[in-house]
């Protein structure tokens, strides 16, 4: 009977404290505006590849839990929007010399993100991260493929368990937020990407 | 043992109190494909007009739940303003968006379900969409998009996945609609 109930809070620990919770670290990228942007009148590509995209990450959660998610993947709307927001156009590319892309699409620079996070947790108790680090390093290559700017940011972010109890994420949620939204910021106003 | 214990009773109190709350559904998040495909239409300007729920659906299309917990939309806490809220982000991402513009798009949210299984799970939606121009319809369809992902018997697990899994299910049936030739024809002139 001891050794039943031994094996069934074995199991019930490993179900509610050992697992990697999924989350979605996506940010709500209406609150990446273009309101302050002056407009670059060109049309880039980004490239994100395929093993990048299906990436999933495992970042410490609380309580000795983790948390996965897909950090090239739920990051590429923001990465779009505030590319969007700066250029005329921008497209997914297959690769970030994709030839004909940049004629057919009349791509003037290309974006190459690489995306590193981090996450940690104050409470013992809850597995949501209370802090989360997102670190964006983005090179952008001109149409022969010499890199002509390079950014790199950090985006933290950090959520209390009373303002994440109904939006888990959300300390992930702030810092893929900071951190494309000072990615904008730097398009914004590298002179680099004015002058084709 | 008495720790242990303590620990893993606080952990399940937590995790309790986690599900005792109503849950958020996520903003909506424009889909680049999306707005390229908009983009790349050429559409003339467009406004967001009137959408309402179907008075004849089955089941009330603003409430959802996962698991036996409240999952509220973030705008107005009405899922017909999520629907209406991302077209008119995906539109103002595409700059279609003009609240002077002559043309109109109106819809209505006939079947809105969330059902969160033990081993799936799967999201529904089915609206019809109205594009006018002045008083002459130009476009009148109703489209439907199901999206599936895999569950867990744990909640800790399955809540969070349907929490995240929802939104797709509104960028699919976009898709679908800017898909739809009848429905760019419906913006030019």
């Amino acid at each position: 009977m001891q050794l039943r109930l031994s094996l069934s809070a074995v199991l019930a620990t490993a179900l509610l404290v050992g697992c990697a919770h999924p989350i979605v670290i996506t940010p709500d990228v209406s609150q990446i505006d273009r309101t302050e942007v002056k407009p670059i009148e060109c049309n880039v590509g980004y490239f994100i590849s395929q093993p990048d995209r299906e990436k999933e990450v495992t970042t410490p959660g609380g309580g000795g839990d983790k948390v996965r998610y897909f950090p090239y993947k739920e990051l590429e709307p923001a990465l779009f929007k505030a590319l969007s927001n700066v250029f005329r156009r921008a497209y997914p590319m297959n690769s970030a010399l994709d030839a004909e892309a940049i004629k057919t699409k009349d791509i003037t620079f290309v974006f190459v993100p690489e995306v590193t996070t981090d996450s940690s947790s104050s409470s013992a108790f809850t597995w949501p991260p209370t802090k989360f680090t997102v670190n964006l390093n983005c090179k952008a290559f001109n149409r022969e493929g010499k890199q002509i700017w390079e950014s790199k940011i950090t985006g933290n972010g950090e959520a209390t368990f009373s303002e994440f109890k109904s939006d888990l994420p959300l300390a992930a949620k702030r810092a893929s937020l900071k951190a494309m939204q000072d990615f904008q910021k730097a398009l914004n106003t590298a002179p680099e990407l004015r002058t084709k | 043992m008495t720790l242990y214990i303590l620990k893993h009773a606080m952990v399940g109190a937590a995790l309790a109190s986690i599900c005792a709350c109503s849950l958020n559904a996520p903003k909506y998040t424009p889909v680049p494909s999306n707005v390229n495909a908009l983009r790349d239409a050429n559409l003339g300007q467009a406004k967001v007009g009137s959408f309402s729920a179907d008075p004849k659906a089955s089941t009330d299309v603003n409430r959802l739940s996962i698991r036996g917990t409240s999952y509220v939309s973030p705008y107005n806490e009405s899922y017909v303003d999520y629907l209406k809220e991302a077209l008119r982000l995906e539109l103002d991402e595409a700059r279609v968006m003009n609240s002077g513009a002559t043309v109109e798009l109106s819809g209505v949210l006939i079947r809105n379900e969330l059902d969160t299984g033990m081993t799936s799970a799967h999201a529904l939606i089915e609206a019809r969409f109205i594009v006018k121009r002045g008083d002459q319809i130009r476009y009148d369809k109703v489209k439907t998009a199901k999206y599936e992902w895999e569950s867990h018997f744990v909640g800790a697990i399955a809540i969070p996945r349907s929490q995240e899994n929802y939104p797709v299910v509104v960028q699919k049936l976009l898709t679908s609609l800017y898909s739809d030739p009848d429905f760019l024809a419906a913006f030019k002139n």
